[in-house]
Formats: C-alpha cells, structure tokens, sequence
C-alpha cells in the first residue's frame, strides 16, 4: 500500500468509503427498522397488559355477578360472607377497568373511542345499579325487588360482553406485528368466550338454589340455551387448539377445565332435567354458597388456561422486545464502525490529498498573481504530494529568484540611466557656457563641432530616458487607471496625438470600432505602431489600416501599411532595443517604438508577429488578452 | 526687467541646497543672466542647510523670507530628510520649498508634496524655472515677520 501509487490508493480508498458508506446507509436502514420494532414492542406490551386488565375485569365482575345474584336471595347469615368476596370482587373491577382506561388514554385510540365510550356508559350504569342492589341487601329478602335484581344481572352481563367485544377490537390493531401472539389472543378470547357462558350458567343455577326454587320456564330456557353454547363453546376451542403452537401445553390443561366443568355441572343437572314443577319451591342437597364455591373454581380451571395463555403472549412479546433491542445495539455497533470507515477514508482523502493539492494551488496563485511566495506546511512529505511540494518549492525559489533579479535589472537600469544624466547635463552645461564665454572669439568650426556635441547630448539624453521608460514597462503594467473607451474613440485620441501629414490616412476596420477596451497601455502599443507606420512611410499618400477580431480569450490587433515594407531578414532585429535600418543619423526614430511595444505586449500576457515582404508593405498582428 | 523697490517690498532671499557644483554655477549664471539681484545663500547638503536656516552657521541666518531651491540626491542628508526635518522645526515649518531635482521618481513627487513643497521642478527645465521664480518673488506676497 505504502509504495503503491498516489492515484491506485486513492482508487482504492475511494473505493472503501463508498462501500462503507452504502453499508452504513443499508445499516441504518436496519436500525431505523428495529426502532421501529421495539416501538410496535413496547406498544404490543403495553396493550397486553390493557387487555390483561380488561380480562381480570371481566372475571371479577362474572364473580360478583354470581355472587350478587345469590345474596339477593339469602338471609343476612349466609349472604354476609358471600358479600365480603363481592366487595373484594368490585374493587378489583374497579381497579383493573381504571388501569384499562389511563392506559388506553395515554394510547391514540380514535379507532376504538367510539366503543370506549360505550363501554365507560355501561360501567357507570353498573355503578349506579350496584348502589341500589346494596341498598336492597339491607331490606328482608322477601321486600327486595326482583326487578332490580334482573337488571342487575342484564346490565353486569352486557358490561361483560361490551367488554369482550372491546377486546376483540382492541386485538385487531396487534395482528400486524406478531402473527402468532395474535392467534394466541383469539384463542384467549375463546377461552374467555367459554368462562363467560359458564359464569352466566352458574350465575343463574346460584340464583335457584339461593332461592330453593326450581327454574322458571325462561330459566330453563336460558339454561339450555347457555348449555348448548358451552358444548359449542368446547367444540371449538378443541378445533382451534390443534392449531395452536402450544397445543401440547394447552390439551392437559383444556381437560382439567372441561372435565372440572361438566363435573360440577353434573352434580346438579339432575336437578333442572328432571320433571320438577316450574318456578315451584324445592328444596335442594347443595347450598348456595358451596355451589358458588364450586363454580368458582371450575371457572377457575378455564382462567388457568387462559392465565397460560396470556403468560405466552408476555413472554413472545418480551422477546419480540428483546429481538428489536439487540438488533438495535448491533447494528448501531456496525453503523458506527462502516461510518467510522468511510468517514477515515474521506479524511485520508481531503486531508492528506485534496487539502494539500489545494493549498499548493494558493500557493501557486499567490505567487504568479500577487507575488506573494509562500510555501504551504504539508506533513506525510514522503508521499507523491511531498515530491509535488518539493516541485513547488523549486519553482517558488525560481519564481522568486527571478522577480528579484528583473527587479534589480530595473533599479540598476534606472540607476544607471538617472545617473548618467547628471554628468551628461553637467557637459551640456559647460559646452553651453563655453560657446557663450568664448563667443567672440570662438572659430565658426569650433562653434559647428560645438553644436553637433549638443545634438549628440541630447540624443543620448533622450536615449537614456528610452531606456528608463523600458525599464519600467513591467512595474507600471498594474498601476494603468482602466479607462474602458471604445475602439473608434481609442484610434481617434491616437490620430489626434500623431503629426499626421496631409496624403496619409487612417482606417479603423468595423470590429476594432465597436470594441469596449481598457485604455491603458493598449493605446500607448497601438499609438507607436500606428506612428511608425506613418513615421516610415516612403511615398507621400498612404493608407493604414486598423482593425482587430475578438475571440473568447483574447483580441487580435492588426496594424496594417502600404508603406516600404521590411525585409524579413530583420523581422527578429527590429523588436530590439535601438535597431534602426538606418544610420542613426539619418533614422527618423531612435529603434525604440517597436521594442516597447514587443515588451509592453509580452508583459500583459500577449505576442506580437510580422508579415512583410520587401517594398509590400507590412502587417503587424498582436494579441491582446481580455 | 521689472524691479519693485526696496521700500514696497522687503527682498527675498535664496538658499541654494545642491551638491552639484556645476548646477551650482548653472545657477549662478543665470541668476547674473536675468539680473536677480536677491541675496542668494548656498549649501551642499541638508545639515548644513538646516544650519544655515537656523543660524547655527557662524556666516549668518538667513533672513526671513526666504525661498529655498531644493536637490534631491545629495550626501549626508539627502533633500526629503531635510524636509522631514525643516517641517518638523517650530521655527521654520512655513518655508517655501522648490524642489529642483533630476529624479522623475513619482515617489519622489509623491513624497515632496506630503511635505508642502510649492512646487517640484526638473533640472532640464532649470532656465525656465529660474524665469518663473524671478518674477514669483516680485510678484509673491510674504508675511511680515
């Protein structure tokens, strides 16, 4: 890995993190999922527990409906007892339903409230009519109304149904979550199904022998039709249970209860199916208190079952709970570390490549546009980013090194030429004072070589100041004001600073007119060209034309005579400093126009070219960048 | 030339602060040239300039007012110290100062006006100049000191 190159471990690295990054991402995905899990959980438990709740309710209030309906027709002796468990069986009602309840509220139940409150009315409506049942248990048993006992028996029978059905709506909403818990509630329901025809039966038989009654011809009604239920009731719940998962656990115990049922009916079906007068006084081998006793626990038998039951829902659904839970905490685990992964792949990648790479860029940026050379702190130098510093550091020093010495090149050409002036001035002078002091009786020859000695001062002072201006040419290329002129405007301020004799004229070409340019110093390139065109001109009329084409880059300028031409053996020479095709003497210029503007191009960035033949005239052609 | 008398206005003198013996005698020529006849002092550096301004020159001090013709480049204190300097000093701050220099530097201009100069010239231009200032003085008003 180490020796491999740059570009393959990145590849590679690249590779990794998008890896780990999709992992991570399926991952989270998984862990958003078992959230999702423990939730439905936690809701499933929650509303087990409800249920549970409403199931206790449920047995409590068939209790103490048996138990009521046998007081109401028993002497103070007997009931009293009895009376104590319906108390105990009330608070127990009472406390389960206001458990079902705070939980269920704390639920969204908008599905359900509508069968909530139905259910809350018909648990008011017992309150109320519990009242009034003690307020019977405190009259002699023949004064207490038999009405308000059959009431009481409807309405706990219809809270226990309300109830039940509650249940079964209530289940419906956990069948998306676990299959198997939602089978194992309907089976529960049946279960309770069976309990509750069995609590209505006893319920009943309890009332007849409280009373020594034997059974009216609507008892004996309600009797068989309750009977056929139960039977029905068994039938399927032995169906079902054979589906059932926990069938093996469950068979044993189905029997215990059924045969605990048919048992304790037994003892007194003899009783109601023999040919007994209706509703007629009897008197009967069992008391009412030790049929409730009896029954109770043959219902009991059935709450086992059900109590069974219910225990393997609490214990699926914990694991359902617990399942979510570690997949949470591994998958997290997994998450962390494919994010860790990705995220030290993207480190290695921005830290130790694409922030490296950046800063050299600045680097390079500060040194080529602002001058400004600094060499970026990089650590890992012995990676291919480390020989790219190095290369950068090479070329810093270079860079530097050479703005240094074109600096000095500049200072020592000032210099030299502000300099030289002093002395040149002072012979100026004295050749000036000379001529004046020996006026009288200076020879005319003397006076002649003393004028031509001036002219070459001048010439020489002025050629001194060429070089100065070239010198500069660099340092001012950034310190132009950018007047933004058009074209047109440009060529018409040079034609007004040329001496333009009368013959001569000047075309500005149609793209060149309607161009938006900075002033400065395209003017100063474009004024010397022009000038030089007219300046060398052979023959008294003449034409140059100006024009230029614009590209997404750059303009290119063309300056274009009909004058003499150039040879092309001098197309390199004339670009120089002080080249003239003349003798000096007889120059019309000094050799230094065409230099500076060759310079003046070259340091904003453009190149300037030459297409002439001998006597043809001559196109100069430059670029200039936007 | 036109000459104001010495009862209307009182003479201005002149201190010549150049190194330059030849621009020294240039000076001198054309000052006889056009007739000035103002009492014209001259220095060779900015010490001894400051000291002849301040009177530290046994010779004399120079009497106010007087318009100093400044170099540049010289030895020992070049032309912007002795500004800095000559600005810097109660007693003299309010000297008119032409700079007559052979730099075309724009950060020698620059910098000559950020001390108040009245005016920065070049020594090709010296024979004008000296015209201009022969009638500046005539024509100048100076304070009474």
């Amino acid at each position: 890995m180490k020796n491999s190159p740059l570009s393959i471990r990145m590849t590679l690295l690249i590779m990794v993190g998008m890896l780990n990054l999709l992992i991570a991402v399926l991952i989270g995905y998984r862990v958003y999922k078992s959230w999702d899990n423990y939730q439905q959980a936690e809701h499933l438990k929650q509303g087990i527990s409800i249920i549970n709740a409403l199931y206790t309710a449920n047995k409590n209030l068939s209790q103490a409906r048996a138990s009521t309906l046998s007081i109401m027709y028993s002497t103070a002796e007997v009931a009293e007892p009895v009376y104590q468990d319906v108390l105990k069986n009330r608070k127990a009602v009472d406390a389960a339903l206001n458990m079902a309840f705070e939980g269920l509220a704390k639920e969204e139940i908008h599905r359900n409230s509508g069968s909530l409150d139905q259910l809350k009315h018909k648990y008011d409506i017992l309150l109320q009519r519990r009242a009034q049942i003690d307020v019977g248990l405190n009259l002699p048993v023949s004064q207490r109304s038999r009405s308000i006992t059959n009431l009481f028996f409807e309405e706990n029978t219809a809270l226990i149904t309300e109830i039940q059905d509650f249940i079964l709506i209530y289940s419906r909403s956990f069948q998306g979550i676990d299959s198997i818990i939602s089978q194992h509630m309907v089976f529960e329901y049946f279960v309770w199904d069976l309990a509750e025809y069995s609590g209505e039966e006893y319920a009943i038989i309890g009332q007849m022998l409280a009373e020594n009654k034997y059974p009216t011809q609507l008892q004996r009604e309600q009797l068989s039709f309750l009977r056929t239920r139960i039977e029905y009731g068994w039938a399927i719940l032995r169906k079902f249970a054979l589906n059932e998962e926990l069938a093996e656990q469950l068979f044993p115990l189905m029997e215990e209860a059924s045969t605990q049922y048919f048992f304790t009916f037994d003892q007194v079906s003899e009783l109601f199916h023999g040919n007994n007068p209706v509703g007629a006084d009897a008197s009967y081998p069992i008391s009412s208190t030790l049929w409730l006793g009896m029954s109770a626990q043959a219902v009991d038998s059935l709450l086992v079952l059900q109590n069974e039951i219910l225990t393997e829902i609490q214990q699926r659904a914990n694991k359902i709970e617990l399942d979510a839970k570690s997949e949470i905490s591994v998958s997290s685990v997994i998450f962390l570390c494919a994010f860790a992964i990705s995220w030290y792949c993207w480190f290695i990648i921005a830290y130790r490549v694409a922030r490296p790479v950046n800063a050299m860029v600045n680097a390079l940026y500060k040194a080529t546009h602002e001058n400004i050379f600094e060499i970026p702190k990089i650590r890992y130098q012995h990676e291919e980013i480390g020989k790219l510093l190095h290369v950068l550091q090479v070329f810093q020093h270079n860079a530097q090194k050479m703005k240094q010495s074109n600096e000095e090149l500049e200072r020592f050409a000032f210099i030299a030429a502000h300099d030289l002036k002093s002395p040149l001035r002072a012979v100026d002078n004295i050749s000036e004072w000379l001529e004046e002091d020996l006026e009288e009786i200076l020879p005319a020859g003397s006076k002649i070589h003393l004028d031509e000695m001036r002219k070459r001062i001048r010439l020489m002072d002025k050629m001194l100041d060429d070089t100065l201006e070239y010198a500069r040419v660099d340092a001012k290329i950034d310190s132009h004001a950018n007047d933004i002129v058009s074209g047109s405007m440009l060529i018409t301020e040079i034609i007004g600073l040329i001496d333009l004799p009368p013959g001569f004229t000047i075309i500005t070409g149609d793209n060149l007119a309607k161009l938006k340019v900075k002033k400065l110093p395209l003017q100063q390139v474009l004024f010397n060209l022009i000038n030089n065109a007219v300046k060398h001109h052979d023959k008294i009329q003449g034409t140059v034309v100006v024009d230029a084409v614009e590209n997404t880059t750059e303009f290119v300028f063309s300056v274009k005579d009909d004058g003499p031409g150039i040879d092309p053996q001098f197309h390199q020479k004339i670009f120089e400093m002080f080249q003239t095709l003349q003798p000096r003497e007889k120059s019309k210029g000094r050799g230094m126009g065409l230099a500076m503007v060759r310079k003046i191009i070259i340091a904003n960035g453009g190149s300037i070219s030459l297409e002439s033949a001998d006597k043809e005239g001559a196109l100069f052609r430059f670029t200039w960048p936007k | 030339m036109l000459m104001l008398g010495d009862d209307m206005r009182e003479v201005v003198n002149v201190l010549v602060v150049e190194d330059d013996e030849i621009d020294v005698e240039a000076l001198k020529r054309l000052f006889a040239k056009r007739d000035i006849k103002n009492p014209v002092y001259y220095a060779s550096n900015g010490i001894e300039a400051l000291a002849i301004m301040r009177g530290e020159k046994l010779e004399a001090k120079v009497p106010k007012p007087f318009v100093v013709l400044l170099d540049i480049n010289m030895p020992m204190m070049n032309g912007l110290e002795m500004l800095r300097e000559l600005r810097a000093d109660e007693m003299l701050r309010d000297t008119v100062v032409f700079v007559l220099t052979t730099s075309p530097r724009d950060e020698d201009k620059a910098l000559s006006y950020q001390l108040n100069v009245a005016g920065y010239f070049l020594k090709k231009d010296i024979k004008e100049l000296v015209s201009l200032l022969s009638l500046y003085w005539q024509l100048n008003e100076f304070p009474e000191t």
